[in-house]
């Protein structure tokens, strides 16, 4: 599938000519109202399952799909820029998901990977890419990179972030952020060689806080032989601005893949549990018309926890990710949030439940981990980043019953202490700058979960 | 809570304001003091509603519109309260945003909510704001306190700077300065010169009334 700026001048031309609705009766009217009342027409509130993180029941998945379809061709996105509705019909959303590509080739030579199109319980692995943009020090960038891409299960590189730029604080929305893009080019580059990884894809510059450092970065980091993936997250669910087309235009520009999403807050704009599936599938299925991405990406985040790995938004992610992989053939991802930090039983247990969730509910396509809510500098490691991709992959093939039974039995480690979750330690505290191995400790919690998932019937490939 | 009530705690609960400011004219008209109204059943509804939040039987939307509610009421009933001024209702005035770079504002906004329900005029300025603005509405409000959010590691030098301009600014000696977000933490907040902290919208209430000295 190839992008057309045309087609995205268009697009914001819409923006402009929408009917004007402003940013609060958007929050307190709109999303509020439209979401119940389609959660009311398709029969769907009350739904969420406690025993089912993982749902087991295809038909409720179905009737998500329809109402979200339909509440996405009635809502549209608001451009809070210029407080107007962008609105698709129903054909123009069909059409657009119709258009998008059921696989995507990235990367080249050995990294050279396929990202197809899956269903529930498919056989086919999704991809993982990590971590996310999770702010490091200049100096660890190297080491904690080249430690990462060592695992063949890290297929696609995001972060993380750097916080300075040559020593200097990198102030967003100045040149110090386009700066600190080109210096993260260089150092993406230094680190993928070191680990005799060049050709593994790239995705976003991950030191761009606002569009700056991506329309500075993006030409350098994209190369025809290698596109690189430009990552569009919008201000919140059902929400567009000027930044996302900034972006848009580099990544289509470049010839690079849009890759574009938002999140669905449970407790937020749109309610509970089953609000929040309803506007992720209705902000997925109108990333298709609104960016012509190669895939979307509409995540689910409880704000009461901070997290995406509580029973709700466990629900919520497997619901959603069954109503797209059943109903369309598109490419999509969804974040898992951990909370708890590196060195710990916990976030492996955040990690293994929310992948497990999403890869054997169908979904293609995610990015992590987000050690310790991604708040503290330095507190990402190799380790748990490898945890992830071996998880994820881990997950293919696994039944929906036997997903919900090792989730239901991953959240009971952990569910009643989420809010509690230990933030752990730090790179240079749990892993061998030099040799670039985790600490013992470390290596044992991870090989203690490892046993424990395998005897349960999640069989890790320890690489 | 008594029978008397039950009507406004109704129409804060809906965020009807209409209905919200006919129901304090009829408590008023049948004599009940303002400082009752509050105890006996704004402060009840208001817990209620959050514990309703937090059980996920409301949300974010229902909790703004309550809280706007409550923001008309007190408006309508501060000038009411001559001599007994309650905990909370002096019309402490706090400049809120997020700051320059950065545009995440759902924890920002659970916070000016809880502060407002909770008698501070709260003057937000949105997200990605740059420090000279809020200095500038600070002075132009006579703020009691500034409210700072940030959820970047690349927003912190950008707090920083706002702390040191506030320091540096004639007028603004008393304006204490809080901060918070993910990456806040109390040692950051006590290392960079701010004078409060607090990891959750109930703790930044508190802190708000500890550094106006309630
Ligand atoms: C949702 C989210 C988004 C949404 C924002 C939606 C919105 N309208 O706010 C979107 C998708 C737009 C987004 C974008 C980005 N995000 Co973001 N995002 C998050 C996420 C997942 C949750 C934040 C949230 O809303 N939490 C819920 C609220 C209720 O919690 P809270 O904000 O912490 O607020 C509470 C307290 O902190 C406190 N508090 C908050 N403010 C204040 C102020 C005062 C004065 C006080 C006393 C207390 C207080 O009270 C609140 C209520 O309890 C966090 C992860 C995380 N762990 O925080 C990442 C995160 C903050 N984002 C991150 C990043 C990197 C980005 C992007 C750069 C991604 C990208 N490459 O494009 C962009 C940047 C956009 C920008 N320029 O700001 C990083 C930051 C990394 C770092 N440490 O620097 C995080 C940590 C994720 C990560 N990588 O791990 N993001």
């Amino acid at each position: 599938m190839t992008t057309s700026l045309v087609r995205l001048m268009e697009t914001l031309e819409r923006a402009r000519d929408g009917d004007p609705c402003t940013n609060r009766e958007w929050e307190t009217k709109v999303i509020p109202e439209t979401v119940k009342k389609y959660l009311k027409k398709f029969d769907l509130e009350q739904t969420f399952n406690n025993e089912e993180p993982v749902n087991q029941d295809p038909e409720l998945a179905d009737r998500f799909f329809e109402a979200g379809l339909s509440m996405a061709a009635e809502i549209g996105v608001l451009m809070v820029d210029t407080e107007s509705v962008i609105r698709f019909s129903r054909e123009e959303i069909l059409e657009a998901v119709e258009r998008a590509p059921d696989h995507v080739k990235l990367g080249r030579d050995s990294d050279r990977i396929t990202m197809r199109t899956r269903r529930p319980e498919d056989k086919i692995p999704p991809v993982f890419a990590g971590p996310l943009s999770i702010q490091v020090s200049e100096e660890l960038y190297i080491p904690i990179t080249e430690g990462m891409l060592r695992s063949p299960h890290v297929q696609v590189q995001e972060g993380p972030s750097i916080d300075t730029v040559f020593g200097l604080p990198v102030y967003s929305g100045t040149p110090f952020e386009t700066a600190a893009a080109l210096r993260e080019n260089r150092l993406r580059s230094e680190a993928q060689w070191r680990a005799g990884r060049c050709g593994i894809p790239n995705q976003s510059i991950a030191s761009s806080t606002t569009e700056y450092g991506q329309l500075g970065g993006f030409a350098g980091q994209t190369r025809p032989d290698n596109p690189a993936i430009c990552l569009i997250l919008h201000p919140a669910e059902l929400k567009m601005h000027y930044a996302s087309f900034h972006k848009a235009v580099v990544g289509m520009g470049y010839g690079g893949y849009i890759y574009s999403g938002s999140y669905a807050m449970i407790g937020g704009y749109s309610g509970g549990a089953e609000g929040a599936t309803l506007t992720a599938i209705a902000t997925e299925l109108l990333q298709f018309p609104l960016m012509q991405c190669h895939f979307s990406a509409g995540t689910i985040y409880d704000i009461r926890f901070d997290s995406s790995c509580n029973r709700h938004s466990l629900w919520a992610m497997s619901v959603a990710s069954q109503a797209i992989s059943r109903n369309t053939h598109v490419l999509f991802a969804k974040m898992i949030n951990q909370t708890a930090g590196p060195g710990t039983y916990e976030i492996l247990w955040n990690c293994a439940a929310g992948l497990l969730c999403a890869g054997a509910s169908g979904m293609t396509y995610t990015v992590g981990p987000r050690s310790a809510g991604g708040r503290f500098k330095n507190y990402i490691t190799p380790l748990e980043t490898w945890f992830c991709g071996q998880a994820f992959h881990a997950s293919a093939g696994i039944s929906l019953e036997k997903a919900n039974e090792i989730v239901l039995y991953l959240l009971s480690r952990y569910e009643d202490r989420l809010k509690e979750m230990p933030k752990g330690r730090s790179f240079p505290e749990c892993f061998d700058i030099r040799t670039l191995e985790p600490s013992p400790e470390w290596r044992k919690i991870y090989d203690d979960v490892c046993d424990d998932l395998a005897t349960r019937g999640l069989v890790l490939d320890r690489k | 809570m008594k029978n008397i009530f039950l009507p406004l705690s109704e129409a804060i609960r809906d965020g009807d304001e209409t209905r919200g400011l006919e129901e304090i004219d009829i408590l008023l008209g049948a004599g009940v003091a303002p400082v009752e109204i509050f105890s006996g059943c704004v402060e009840p509804t208001l817990n209620d509603v959050g514990e309703k939040f937090a059980a996920l039987i409301i949300f974010l939307p229902e909790l703004m519109l309550s809280g706007r509610v409550v923001t008309k009421i007190q408006a309508k009933i501060k000038p009411l309260l001559q001599g007994d001024d309650t905990d909370g209702l002096r019309g402490r005035k706090a400049v809120i945003c997020t700051v320059n770079g950065d545009t995440h504002d759902i924890g920002k906004n659970m916070v000016k909510l809880m502060m407002e329900v909770n008698g501070f005029e709260m003057h937000d300025l949105g997200t990605d704001v740059p420090a000279i603005a809020i200095i500038k509405k600070a002075q132009e409000i006579s703020a009691d306190l500034i409210c700072l959010s940030g959820l970047m590691v690349p927003s912190l030098p950008f707090m920083r700077e706002t702390i040191e301009l506030t320091r540096a600014k004639p007028g603004l000696e008393k304006v204490k300065v809080m901060v918070g977000g993910g990456p806040v933490t109390r040692e950051w907040a006590d290392t960079n010169g701010a004078d409060g902290y607090a990891d959750d919208a109930v703790g930044a209430v508190r802190m708000a009334k500890d550094l106006c000295g309630e």
